[in-house]
């Protein structure tokens, strides 16, 4: 019992005596679980709600729409023959249709879009229920004369509910409900509107006359895609209900791959966070632990000391990360509209708050591996006399610096003792803009591609959102980085600047110094992560055109993170530097 | 009361505190002192009585908490930090019991940092380096590190590296207290060169033989100036 008394003692003591590196070590743990938390909430989520809604209305197996004639042809007034003969091609066991599709223009609300845009369709369909493609309506009711039903995605675009009026092309209609439909993909697609068969014909017009559609049914749906390929013509355009699926479930799959590779850079982050947090206080620890060992301590109840001290701080970061994940996750998963059956908020399950527990119970023990291995080996004397690892020197760069200004000649000098810690900095800032970089060029991509009208696409809001938290964590983790290393840097050279500044260098030449010599390396690592960041958002959404962000909003998030980094450098130097000299060269031997 | 025009260093009513209220240190109590150009002087006293404090006054490594102090004809003790870093640069060098050489450098480049802090060519720096280092005699050793001289070794390119910018005022703070009696006799037949040469020292130390040594011996207690001696023996003055 008194020897549990002596560890829990001798471990929280530490970590009050240590107080900025816990805060720092919790706010790294906290970051990482946070992300995790959302990262196995988001993908529990997963159920097929394409599946779902094609169950609740009877979705067709082929989608057929005939293509409006080139200009300077007649358009038709009947659904073309070679539309019609499908209904009874090889493998065809039922349809619905053809029904009329028009493209006039839509004011609602406020907004302006124009159908010939490619901003929404409008179809034509019967007042009785459709044997294949029966749009299932969630609220309101189903079209009747002079009044519309608009798809639930589109609806949300728009920001109607049944009660509201729409004008197509001039005319005035209510909207009497809102439906999903599995025969359309519900989003990177234009909108739909369903009206009454009269009513779409009445918005033809010589300019934008009507074409045709025709679900299908067929006897084998998983060759859909097989016949809808077949039956492509010029006159045609077939899809099967796989690729209209395969575009709706791009939404989510898009918002889980930002997820999970959020989390893998956020990860990685966190642990070299955590490897530089634990490497720089080794030595204090070994000191320690000779003085454990010397007044009687057993290698194990050294180890028992640093174990239960990261494990308290683990336990407070998870504790402190699930309740941020849990507060978040909500935000992030708002379902989508289009479909029902969409991902409700996932909530937190015990697995996953187990899973979050472990992996933070794992970084401290494999963070007390190390320590608690060095402080049982190492003799006690030896351990008691261990200085900090003696900085290493490094010829080339003394010689170089020789022939820089002052400031960047003690800079350089001092960054360079700690070259891992420097490229870990480095690799941070490539990391953290390569994430902002990307999801910049997110967002450029879906406004050039995005949805006509000004208006925006529920699902890029949502993936827009996870990437937006992602990049918060990444940011604030990244920065934590850079002044926690900015601050080891300033601790361990403290001595070197003291007795620079016994010789004549002043604390600005000092401060700017150390900043710069961590900005600039830095600056090779922020623009590395320019193209890191493109490539990266291309290989997130598989291919498709080449889209760079504006080289105003790069120059705008290059300067930013060097003014934060600089800023972020040189406050623990300048603080650094305000004490007086003989203060820290009396207290240290060299 | 000396010649102005020779004095280099005096203080009046030089004062320190550490700390406030109950925990209130007076490391420098109202100290008077001058030194004179080409002057040798000892400072002793037991441990804790504000030596190394006066020191790091004397030099500008801190400020003092009221009083005066003037080298040669400018007032010190209200300059900026960046006003005393240059002050340092140019006049003073310093000289410490735990040598504090940087360990990654070597004895040469040791030396020549003060001189790069103070905007001289990186070929300027290495030549006076090189000069000085064979002054100490150490021309053989410039390529070392730290780590691989003697104390002795290690303390004469500290002298070296106080003596680059060719300061008008040596100050060293006990710098044989980590030396055995054979180093000492270096270090201390190195003080008498650079006294002779005309350079003015001011030596805190507890070795009675540096003291000796002095133009001039003054003893602290409590952070004042208890008693202060001409020393007969001492090398002869110059103006
Ligand atoms: N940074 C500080 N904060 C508080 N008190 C200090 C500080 N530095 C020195 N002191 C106190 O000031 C007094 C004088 O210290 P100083 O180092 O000048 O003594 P010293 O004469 O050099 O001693 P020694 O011979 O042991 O080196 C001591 O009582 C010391 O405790
Ligand atoms: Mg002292």
């Amino acid at each position: 019992m008194g020897k549990l008394v002596v560890i829990w003692r001798l471990a929280t003591k530490d970590l009050f005596h240590a107080k900025t590196r816990t805060m720092l070590t919790v706010t790294v743990i906290a970051a990482a679980t946070a992300t995790l938390t959302l990262g196995l909430a988001l993908s529990g989520a997963t159920s097929d709600p394409y599946a779902h809604t094609r169950a609740a209305t009877a979705g067709p197996d082929v989608m057929v729409q005939s293509n409006v004639p080139a200009n300077g042809k007649e358009a038709p007034t009947a659904a073309p023959p070679d539309l019609i003969a499908l209904e009874h091609a090889p493998g065809v066991v039922g349809y619905s249709g053809p029904y009329p599709v028009a493209t006039p223009s839509l004011v609602a609300n406020g907004h302006t879009v124009a159908s010939q845009a490619g901003g929404f369709v409008v179809e034509g369909r019967e007042q009785t229920r459709a044997l294949v493609d029966q749009p299932k309506v969630l609220e309101g009711t189903w079209v009747r004369p002079g009044a519309v039903v608009v798809e639930s995605t589109y609806a949300t675009e728009l920001g109607v509910v049944p009660g509201d009026s729409i004008m197509l092309d001039g005319h005035s209609f209510r909207v009497a409900g809102v439906a999903v439909t599995a025969a359309w993909p519900s989003v990177n697609w234009p909108g739909i509107l369903w009206l009454t068969e009269a009513d779409a014909r009445s918005l033809a017009t010589p300019k934008y006359p009507l074409s045709y559609l025709l679900n299908l049914k067929l006897t084998n749906p998983a060759a859909a895609t097989a016949f809808a390929n077949a039956h492509s013509t010029n006159n045609l355009s077939a899809f099967s209900w796989q690729q209209i699926s395969h575009q709706d479930a791009r939404g989510i799959e898009l918002e889980q791959e930002a997820l999970v590779i959020g989390t893998w850079l956020l990860s990685m982050l966190a642990i070299a966070c955590i490897a530089v947090l634990v490497a720089g206080r080794m030595a204090e620890q070994a000191r320690r632990s000779g003085l454990l060992k010397a007044v009687g301590g057993t290698p194990r109840l050294v180890a028992a000391v640093l174990l239960t001290g990261h494990l308290l701080v683990a336990f407070v970061g998870a504790l402190i990360g699930l309740a941020v994940g849990w507060l978040v996750v909500p935000v992030l998963s708002k379902p989508n509209d289009g479909l029902i059956g969409s991902p409700g908020a996932p909530t937190l399950s015990g697995a996953t708050v187990a899973v979050v527990m472990a992996v933070a119970i794992g970084i401290a023990a494999v963070s007390t591996f190390r320590p608690a291995r060095r402080a049982a080996r190492m003799s006690t004397v030896a351990a008691l006399a261990d200085a900090p690892r003696s900085p290493r020197r490094r010829p080339v760069i003394v010689a170089l610096s020789r022939w820089l200004p002052a400031p960047l000649l003690l800079g350089a000098r001092l960054v360079a003792r700690r070259p891992r810690r420097l490229l870990l900095a480095v690799a941070s800032t490539a990391v953290t803009v390569a994430t902002v970089v990307a999801v910049l060029a997110f967002w450029q991509g879906n406004s050039v591609s995005g949805v006509p009208g000004g208006l925006t696409n529920p699902v890029v809001m949502a993936v827009s959102n996870v990437l937006v938290v992602v990049t918060v964590v990444l940011v604030i983790l990244a920065a934590v980085n850079a002044a926690f290393m900015a601050w080891a840097t300033v601790l361990e050279t403290r001595h070197s600047c003291a007795v620079a500044r016994a010789f004549g260098a002043t604390p600005e030449q000092v401060t700017f110094g150390l900043s710069a010599a961590q900005v600039l390396p830095s600056a090779i690592g922020a623009l590395a992560g320019v193209p890191a960041g493109i490539g990266f958002y291309h290989l997130a959404k598989h291919g498709g055109a080449f889209v760079s962000p504006s080289v105003l909003s790069l120059a705008a998030t290059l300067v930013a993170t060097l003014l934060v980094i600089a800023a972020l450098t040189a406050i623990p130097a300048a603080l650094a530097g305000r004490r007086p000299v003989s203060e820290v060269l009396q207290s240290e031997v060299a | 009361m000396t010649n102005p025009a020779r004095v280099l260093v005096r203080a009046h009513q030089l004062r320190k505190d550490y700390g406030h209220g109950e925990a209130l240190v007076r490391a420098v109590d109202d100290v008077d002192l001058e030194v004179v150009n080409g002057e040798a002087l000892a400072v002793m006293g037991p441990s804790g009585c504000g030596k190394s404090t006066l020191l790091h006054l004397l030099g500008g490594l801190d400020r003092p908490t009221s009083g005066e102090l003037w080298l040669g004809k400018r007032r010190i003790d209200q300059l900026s930090e960046q006003a005393l870093a240059e002050l340092r640069r140019q006049d003073v060098g310093f000289v410490f019991q735990a040598f504090h050489l940087m360990e990654e450098l070597t004895a040469q480049e040791n030396v020549e940092l003060p001189a790069l802090l103070a905007g001289r060519s990186p070929r300027q720096a290495r030549r006076r380096a090189r000069q000085i280092l064979d002054q100490v005699g150490l021309a053989d050793r410039g390529g070392h590190l730290p780590s691989a001289l003697s104390g002795g070794q290690r303390q004469r390119v500290a002298i070296a590296r106080a003596l680059v910018n060719e300061p008008r005022l040596i100050l060293a703070d006990e710098p044989t207290g980590n030396l055995d009696s054979a180093a000492t006799l270096g270090v201390l037949q190195l003080f008498e060169t650079l006294h002779a040469g005309g350079l003015t020292l001011v030596i805190v130390t507890h070795d009675e033989r540096i003291a000796a040594t002095a133009d001039r011996l003054v003893t602290m207690r409590d952070g004042t100036l208890v008693d202060e001696t001409g020393l007969v023996g001492g090398t002869a003055r110059r103006g």
